[in-house]
């Protein structure tokens, strides 16, 4: 298995995977008469139905995965796949993840503080003081700009009833 | 007829001291805008229409008209810096131009995009001012099956974004393609690949794949090379172009506005082809084409003076036939109404001083933006030798504020962080995103228009071999693939010799 | 200029009003989602309103796009937000009635409350000015001579031009092939540049382009003031007098007396001479459907709708 361009091999299993999971929810999954996906109507090339564009991309890219794949099987050259580093995508994804999940209860300036904080964690020498005043800083700043400045409807109080009538959690 | 003194009266509109400033509030703004990921000119045009009700009606379009160019302005500046595309349009200014800011050269790379669309915004306005009316005739002759056509030719051209293997860069177009297609079928209305969330029924926002495959995974690719990445922001050479580097941009830079100017015109495509194909041009045409996405200044003065230009000269329409070619000229549309303006052919005429203060606007804009920008240059360049482990959550907090306040939609936030993963991936693969990012925006457009064409021809896929344009656009799309195809071929050959 | 003046005026209005607490509701600005992109009719008809609530009532109304899937992707989240007067969602017909016939939409008509329908664009059959059709019947001659070869661009598939477009072909016996597009300024194009043999559209459309267009005949009672030459259907013989409503619609938690209130602030608006003649001047008829006249009018609608989706194959 360790052998050939293991980097083409991979993006050429993803590229399959993709192009069948678009084929097939397009086209619909039957056996008899239990209809597992419905799928879209194909139509006729005349009168095109939503499953007529996909279905044949789809197929297209399966096919063009499968081709990659064997390619890289044949490939002379030894290219193994590049290590992945779990550490930086969990905290910097996970911080995001955490943002998106407590934007409306607890509002965007103290999600902000929580993605700031937790996404430095992922960095090297992660020390708790500077973060901090980083935080509250680009905190302050982004809701000077979107929210004074720009006027988006962004969250700033936490969801609670009396909280949100207070006139500073209005813009 | 007369040109200069229609332009005379133009500039007698667009300089007067309120207006000067209405522009200079506009192009600010659109900067900042194209500055701050996510949130675009669409959401910010139509949140301060209202602002401009109790403006003069000139006043008020030359300023939003100013947040429409100077947030492709904008979008480049954030492109070169942290490899985070502003605006779409701004995609292909990552390539080079991030690498040339991992050189050192950003002040160099911000300088080189500055000065090209400012000259490709000045030869837009003369192009409107003196060719608007033809310009937009030649627009309307394109029907669907040209449009489709026309799509093929610039997804053909993707193909040269990517350096590497060519078959998994037409699989990234492709998959770019479907990504396109999730959301509601715009024909049947039946939502398709949205896997039962409501907020897919409309599709996925292309900021939300930009910002994730682009700028997310950017960011976790920085942190898990730890202290080797230091080595770029610390050694920064030349803060502004020199002569030698504008000379080797401004071939790059005719051609980019040319083409640019172009495709501006047509409803749909604009800014983004634009610039995807004017560097498309560039790699095809370089005696070394392995420079690209290595740091090549033509790599950013093409796609810079492009987008630039389309964003001009997608006016066109607008101004000549009431016609809107993007959701922004839509908008524009809305707001000339409120202002008791009635868009539409008779707008040159019956408004003269609207018209023509509007275009002599544009470059006034322009020169704006050069001055506003060129000195913002030596600032964006020190954000750069901020330590990375400062910059990077400031980044992230933008972006996650930005694309939440397109939809103001948590899923937004979360299909981000989705696509940074996805981004991630890509890069281990070595798989390039570019070319991705380009079939997505083109996918939709080209289902649409490949479904209208087959409609109108009741199936007969002749009409795309029959219309004179359409044979035009797929035979060039056929040499362009051919030419692509060709040292694929003789490698492959060389290999064979050897073996 | 004087429109100028006037909107000057109300700001001047605003700005007194805004000391002196006014009565309990509206006491803070309204959120007003309209369902299609920035730039189409209904939301320029919101924008125009806009100064005219300001004045009136002394609070901002909030514009914002909550765009896609034709309208259904706002109106499916309408019940979902708070019922306290202080969210409000544009609302269309036919669109209302004709989705959810169609199935793949996640709201049902009646869980839509509308509180007022304010506009109406008739519909109307537009082609370009260079097209060999001068009048309705030479278009209805050619249609009939080859049937299947006219092709008539509308915004949208299960719309009111879609609807308009089965409705003619029903109406007239001819087959022409409906092509949809995603909006009216998107369709522009296509007509104007003779892709498509016509449009199926709104009467609106010719005023927005005057001079590269002609409209054959239009589905008003009587004759249109800007375009004094097009005949009616009525007057063509056709039983065809039908376009698309626009107005507003609350969340179904909005209490009674609330429901009612704006359904009365909104018909003050539409009184309003300076606000009739914006609207007039894009081809918007102004009606007063109120919240009273709902239910009847409403259950008059859907016969009507119901029959036009037999047309379409919509209803099953």
């Amino acid at each position: 298995m360790k052998k050939g361009n293991q980097t083409d091999f991979w993006s050429g299993v993803m590229f399959t995977a993709i192009g069948v999971l678009f084929l097939v929810v397009a086209y619909g999954v039957k056996f008899g008469d239990t209809v597992l996906l419905p799928g879209y109507s194909m139509g006729t090339p005349a009168r095109m139905g939503p499953a007529f564009f996909p279905f044949w991309l789809g197929l297209i890219l399966a096919v063009l995965g499968v081709a990659i794949v064997i390619n890289a099987l044949r490939s002379k050259e030894a290219k193994p796949l590049e290590k992945f580093h779990w550490g930086p995508i969990l905290w910097v994804l996970g911080a995001v993840v955490a943002f998106g999940l407590l934007m409306k209860p607890i509002g965007m300036p103290l999600a902000g503080l929580v993605l700031v904080i937790v996404s430095s964690l992922g960095g090297e020498n992660f020390r708790w003081k500077p973060t901090i005043f980083l935080a509250i800083g680009l905190v302050v700043f982004a809701t000077g700009v979107f929210v004074y400045g720009l006027k988006l409807p962004i969250p700033l109080c936490p969801d609670i009833s009396n909280l949100q009538d207070m006139r500073a959690c209005r813009v | 007829m007369d040109i200069f003194g229609n332009l005379m009266l133009g500039f007698s509109v667009a300089l007067t001291l309120s207006n000067i400033m209405y522009c200079f509030i506009g192009v600010l703004l659109g900067t900042l805008i194209g500055v701050l990921p996510g949130i675009g000119p669409i959401a910010t045009i139509s949140m301060l229409l209202p602002a401009t009700f109790v403006l003069p009606p000139v006043s008020a379009l030359i300023m939003l008209a100013g947040i429409y160019y100077g947030a492709q302005y904008g979008g480049s500046t954030t492109a070169i810096l942290v490899n985070l595309p502003g605006e779409v349009s701004s995609v292909v200014t990552c390539l080079d131009g991030y690498q040339m800011a991992r050189q050192g050269k950003a002040g160099k790379a911000l300088g080189v995009a500055a000065l090209a669309s400012f000259f490709a915004g000045s030869v837009a306005t003369l192009l409107i001012a003196g060719f608007a009316p033809p310009l937009a005739e030649l627009a309307l002759k394109f029907g669907p099956a040209d449009y489709f056509s026309l799509m093929v030719l610039g997804l053909v051209a993707a193909v040269v974004l990517a350096h590497g293997s060519l078959i998994k860069a037409i699989a990234m177009i492709i998959l770019g393609l479907l990504l396109g297609l999730i959301g509601t079928d715009v024909n049947s209305g039946v939502a398709r690949y949205s896997f039962g969330l409501p907020e897919l029924i409309d599709g996925v926002g292309i900021g939300t794949i930009a910002m994730g495959v682009f700028g997310f995974s950017e960011i976790i690719r920085n942190l898990e090379q730890g202290e080797k990445r230091e080595v770029f922001t610390k050694s920064i050479t030349g803060l502004l172009p020199n002569w030698a580097d504008i000379k080797q941009a401004t071939p790059a830079t005719l051609r980019g506005t040319a083409l640019g100017s172009f495709l501006g015109i047509l409803p749909g495509g604009g800014p983004v082809l634009g610039s995807f194909s004017a560097y498309t041009l560039e790699k095809k045409l370089a005696k070394d084409p392995s420079r690209f996405g290595k740091g090549a200044i033509e790599g950013v003065a093409a796609p810079e003076s492009a987008n630039n230009a389309a964003a001009q000269t997608s006016f066109i329409p607008l101004l000549t036939l009431g016609i809107p070619s993007n959701p922004v000229m839509a908008l524009m549309i809305g707001a000339m109404i409120i202002h008791g303006i009635q868009p539409g052919p008779q707008i040159m005429t019956a408004k003269p001083e609207l018209f023509w203060g509007m275009i002599a606007s544009m470059w006034v804009g322009n020169f704006l933006l050069v001055v506003l920008n060129l000195p913002m240059i030596g600032l964006w360049v020190k954000l750069l030798s901020v330590d990375y482990k400062y910059l990077y959550p400031a980044i992230l907090i933008f972006c996650c504020i930005g694309v939440y306040s397109i939809n103001n939609a948590t899923m937004d936030v979360f299909l981000t962080a989705l696509f940074g993963f996805i981004g991630y991936l890509f890069i281990k693969l070595d798989t390039e995103p570019a070319p991705l990012l380009l079939g997505f925006v083109l996918g939709p457009m080209m289902e649409e228009n490949l479904r209208r064409a087959l409609l109108l021809s009741r199936g007969s896929p002749s009409v795309f071999y029959e219309r004179p344009i359409s044979l035009v656009l797929l035979i060039l799309a056929f040499a362009l693939l051919v030419i692509v195809m060709l040292p694929n071929i003789s490698k492959k050959r060389e290999e064979a010799f050897q073996e | 200029m004087k429109r100028r003046e006037f909107l000057a005026a109300g700001g001047a209005i605003v700005a007194a009003s805004a000391l002196p607490a006014r009565a309990a509701y509206p006491e803070k600005p309204l959120r007003y989602y309209i369902p299609f992109s920035p730039g189409g009719e209904s939301d320029i008809a919101a924008r125009l309103q806009q100064p005219f609530f300001k004045a009136k009532f002394g609070t901002e109304l909030v514009v914002e796009s909550k765009v896609g899937a034709g309208g259904a992707l706002a109106w499916s989240q309408l019940n979902t937000f708070p019922g306290d007067g202080y969210t409000i969602m544009g609302s269309n017909l036919p669109h209302l009635v004709l989705q959810p016939l169609e199935g793949n939409v996640q709201y049902k008509t009646d869980d839509i409350v509308n509180i007022i329908f304010f506009q109406y664009t008739p519909d109307a059959i537009v082609v370009r000015s260079e097209s060999p059709f001068k009048t309705y019947q030479d278009l209805v001659a050619a249609a009939k001579a080859k049937p299947g070869t006219l092709n008539f661009a509308g915004s949208g598939t299960n719309s009111a031009n879609h609807a308009a477009h089965e409705r003619l072909n029903n109406l007239t016996g001819t087959k022409t092939q409906y092509v949809a597009f995603k909006g009216t300024g998107d369709l522009v194009a296509s007509l104007i540049g003779g892709h498509v043999d016509g449009a199926m559209s709104y009467a609106s459309l010719a005023l927005a382009q005057r001079g590269k267009t002609r409209v054959l005949a239009v589905a008003s009672d009587k004759r249109l003031d800007y375009i004094p030459d097009t005949p009616t259907f009525r007057e063509l013989g056709l039983d065809w007098v039908d376009g698309a409503f626009r107005g507003i619609a609350v969340p179904k938690s909005t209490p009674e007396d609330l429901r009612r209130k704006l359904s009365d602030m909104f018909a003050e608006i539409n009184r309003e001479a300076e606000f009739r003649k914006q609207m007039t001047d894009q081809g918007m008829e102004l009606v007063d459907i109120t919240y009273d006249k709902m239910p009847a009018f409403m259950e008059e609608r859907k016969k009507v709708y119901l029959g036009t989706a037999k047309l379409m194959g919509l209803a099953k």
